[in-house]
């Protein structure tokens, strides 16, 4: 059976399911299946939020764990959280900008040194992207489109093979007039940027 | 959300969709002309969709009030002759219970489907419930989509099934399938013109006693007849390559199974089931004879596997039939691939490989749901802490009710002491103010109270109790998606309507204090609380602040961005706003406290909050 199986997490409100729908988007461009499962309702309130992606013949929306080939984490501690999906040696693209959960101010948990998190990934690992795109993106006051400039991280790494004109194809099916523009600036920006920053 | 998709003509087109949309896609392809709902995760994507497009396709939506309201609303409407359908979760059905099993007597004229959205795993919902149960015990065909291009397909089919038999046809759907995105392929949209006419029959639409015995038995010969196109549905297929053993598995579970057995090359041959009841028994009696051992695999209750139970029994077969029953599938919670692969190697004695990819020492936080930042449940949470603490009282009670609110239940408020189900909070605070000595503090929000909050209110005045009630009106039904209620000034269609008034439907009934508060003001609100513990009888405060996901969009609109910083001059590091108050924009870094620019939403009650004044305005 041949598929490819993309996890998406971050925290509610982030823009993770927009960024899965965009790439499975893409996929039914290029002819291939693509299925997608989401999460809505009380979780989305600032929670842990994740998608998981899938292109190829199958037909569950969702994958057996220790089957994911690439995670794209919007936030550095969410990484931990959906680990055991992952296959060994998987691509994970990070956005390295922390939302710390009030838990973490309550003292009734703590959040893990960033440091740690990439030493242990990197042992998995060596498909392992690390970009402030938050923080890229704010210097521009675009911050709010970080899943497009993740989108366009995608792109470049391209595990798939896909062309770049479908994935232009999908901003301009998503997006309209100034807000297109943007989120191409973004896309761009992120696939030049992501040279800089494989560990 | 693709409207422009959803209604498109284009025929044949590839479309991908998320299960609640092709739903949608589905009552519009079908000629649907009435749909109401009452939203609800998982189901409330179905509404947001019809609410939008309704009046350029060219039919009519409501969000009706409660489940059983939009129930009788779609069932009617079918009486005269639309198609018609109605749609909830699954805990929705129970509110619409009374009506629902009497509709199964009175039948329908033109289609009617009635979608359910069950909540396998509970990830928004206080329970799992299987309402196949339910569709079974009321005497209905029940149809379970495996995908969002059978969502659409089934809807369809259920208006000509229900029209064919004049029964009302139940599609069971599960978050799933809900909130799963797959291609849809578009078909031709109906636009058949029918008669919209309410032709009398009271001998079938009034069920008193003497019409009932007729109509029940009418039910049950219905619902005989129908087995014969459960038979030679194509929602119900074999895949068959000889093997040794048989599954039969329906909706959303066969995907599972199909996978797991293709991609590890199992030795199982697959009933998958998608028209479930009633079940195709000539078919499923022939795959029985096949096989010595068969497995049911289908999630929550054993339905299906009760059903082929009995068919084995009364046909003296020898197959093994394993399922709930036997422990090897539980009846807890959703399936996944993964559950499944589990069972099924257990099943026939294999070691499965672990693979398991493991950071070993390093976890996450925890990042549980949280009130947004700036949401104005919070501020009314922190008023109510101060003044119980300022007056002393330690043993509040808190009954809550379903809506964003409930997740008062967290730190650092734990006010949240007791949920039933929809408007839960003021029958228990009746209970609790008689049974006990303790204050009881109940909180509602506003679509909760027009759903179910009103008989109860009646109940307390009248029963003459004592507690303070807080209506939290932010003018929205906010968990769901921000979909309109009749406080709002909009409704299912966009169009302007008129607005009830909580405050004057509370002294309608009689109640004396009643009073209006902004939670952004907390003094005020403190100042209310304070006066209305004070006070003997039912003490009712509306706090209301409109969402604060709503305000942003609406200060977006406007231009306007607030945000606030911690002075590092003025602030003394307390620790109140982090501890006591707890915006998720606020946290701790190097042992000084910061706002987080990103998340913060202005509203500024951090800033009344703190002692020392050092919350200001970013300039
Ligand atoms: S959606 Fe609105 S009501 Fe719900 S938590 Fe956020 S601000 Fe509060
Ligand atoms: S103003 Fe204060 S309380 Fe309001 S959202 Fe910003 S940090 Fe939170």
């Amino acid at each position: 059976m041949n598929e490819f199986n993309i996890l998406i997490v971050g925290v509610g409100g982030q823009g993770v399911l927009k960024l899965a729908e965009m790439i499975c988007e893409v996929s039914l461009l290029e002819n291939k299946n693509a299925l997608m499962s989401e999460i809505h309702g009380m979780a989305q309130r600032g929670g842990s939020v994740f998608s998981e992606v899938r292109i190829g013949d199958v037909l569950s929306p969702i994958f057996e764990d220790g089957e994911g080939d690439l995670m794209i984490s919007l936030e550095p501690s969410e990484v931990l959280r959906y680990i055991h999906k992952l296959k060994r040696n998987s691509f994970i693209l990070i956005n390295d900008s922390e939302i710390i959960p009030f838990t973490v101010s309550l003292g009734i948990s703590s959040y893990p040194k960033k440091e740690e998190i990439y030493k242990s990934l990197k042992d998995l690992t060596d498909k392992l992207y690390i970009i402030n795109g938050t923080k890229l993106l704010e210097e521009k006051s675009i911050a709010y489109t970080l899943n497009s400039f993740m989108f366009g991280v995608f792109s470049y790494l391209n595990p798939l093979n896909f062309s770049l004109d479908n994935f232009y194809k999908v901003l301009e099916d998503n997006f309209k007039g100034k807000n297109l523009e943007l989120n191409k600036i973004s896309f761009e920006f992120g696939r030049e940027k992501i040279k800089e920053f494989k560990i | 959300m693709k409207l422009k998709e959803i209604i498109s003509n284009e025929i044949q087109k590839r479309v991908f969709l998320l299960g609640n949309e092709a739903f949608a896609r589905g009552f519009i392809e079908g000629g649907g002309k009435l749909a109401t709902t009452y939203p609800g995760t998982p189901s409330s994507e179905i509404g947001n969709v019809l609410s939008k497009v309704a009046k350029e396709v060219g039919f009519y939506f409501e969000f009706s009030t409660n489940e059983k309201t939009a129930f009788e609303v779609a069932a009617s409407s079918s009486l005269s002759g639309l198609r018609s359908m109605t749609f909830f979760k699954h805990v929705g059905l129970n509110v619409a219970m009374d009506s629902f099993i009497t509709s199964a007597y009175i039948g329908t004229i033109g289609g009617f489907v009635i979608i359910s959205c069950d909540d396998p795993n509970m990830f928004s919902s206080q329970n799992e419930q299987d309402n196949r149960i339910l569709a079974k015990f009321a005497g209905l065909p029940i149809l379970e989509p495996r995908n969002p291009d059978e969502a659409r397909k089934m809807v369809k089919y259920g208006f000509l099934l229900s029209e064919k038999y004049g029964i009302p046809v139940f599609i069971r759907s599960t978050t799933r399938l809900s909130h799963m995105r797959g291609i849809v392929q578009l078909e031709e949209i109906e636009r058949v013109k029918r008669n919209q006419y309410f032709n009398k029959n009271p001998n079938r639409f009034v069920p008193i006693p003497a019409n009932a015995r007729v109509l029940h038995k009418n039910l049950v010969e219905k619902i005989k007849e129908i087995e014969s196109e459960s038979e030679i549905s194509d929602f119900n297929f074999i895949i068959k390559n000889g093997r040794s053993y048989g599954i039969i598995t329906s909706g959303i579970s066969s995907n599972y199974v199909i996978d797991i057995v293709i991609k590890y090359n199992l030795p199982f041959d697959i009933f998958s089931i998608g028209f479930s009841n009633p079940i195709p028994k000539d078919k499923i009696k022939n795959f029985l004879e096949s096989y010595e051992n068969i497995i049911v695999v289908e999630e929550l209750e054993p339905v299906i596997e009760n059903e082929v139970r009995v068919l084995k029994e009364k046909n003296n077969l020898k197959t093994n039939i394993f399922g709930k029953d036997d422990n090897i599938f539980s009846t807890l919670y959703e399936y996944n691939p993964d559950r499944v692969k589990n069972y099924l190697f257990k099943f026939l004695g294999k070691e499965k490989e672990r693979k398991i990819f493991k950071i070993e020492n390093i976890t996450p936080p925890l990042r549980p749901p949280v009130l947004c930042p700036g949401c104005p449940h919070r501020a009314t949470y922190y008023a109510v802490f101060k003044v119980l603490r300022k007056l002393k009282i330690k043993d509040a009670i808190f009954p809550s009710d379903i809506g964003c609110y409930t997740l008062g239940i967290g730190k650092p408020f734990d006010m949240a002491d007791t949920c039933y189900s929809m408007g839960s909070s003021i029958g228990v605070a009746c209970g609790l103010s008689k049974s006990t000595q303790q204050k009881v503090i109940a909180f509602i929000g506003d679509s909760t109270f027009f759903h179910a909050g009103i008989p109860p209110l009646i109940n307390a005045f009248y029963n003459k109790n004592d507690f303070l009630l807080f209506i939290l009106d932010n003018g929205t039904t906010a968990m769901t998606g921000h979909q309109p209620n009749p406080g709002v000034g909009f409704d299912g269609m966009g169009e302007v309507a008129p607005i009830v008034k909580i405050e004057d439907l509370v002294k309608g009934i009689g109640i004396k204090f009643v009073k209006v508060v902004d939670p952004y003001n907390l003094s005020e609100t403190m100042n209310a609380i304070e006066d209305a513990l004070k006070q003997e009888g039912v003490k009712v405060i509306i706090a209301r602040r409109e969402c604060a996901l709503i305000r942003d969009d609406r200060l977006r609109k406007e231009g306007v961005i607030i945000k606030y910083f911690i002075n590092e001059d003025k602030c003394r590091n307390c620790l109140i706003c982090v501890r006591q108050f707890s915006c998720p924009a606020i946290y701790i870094e190097n042992d000084k406290v910061k706002i987080n620019e990103v998340l913060c939403d202005g509203c500024g009650v951090c800033s009344e909050v703190c002692p020392f004044n050092a919350i200001e305005v970013i300039k």
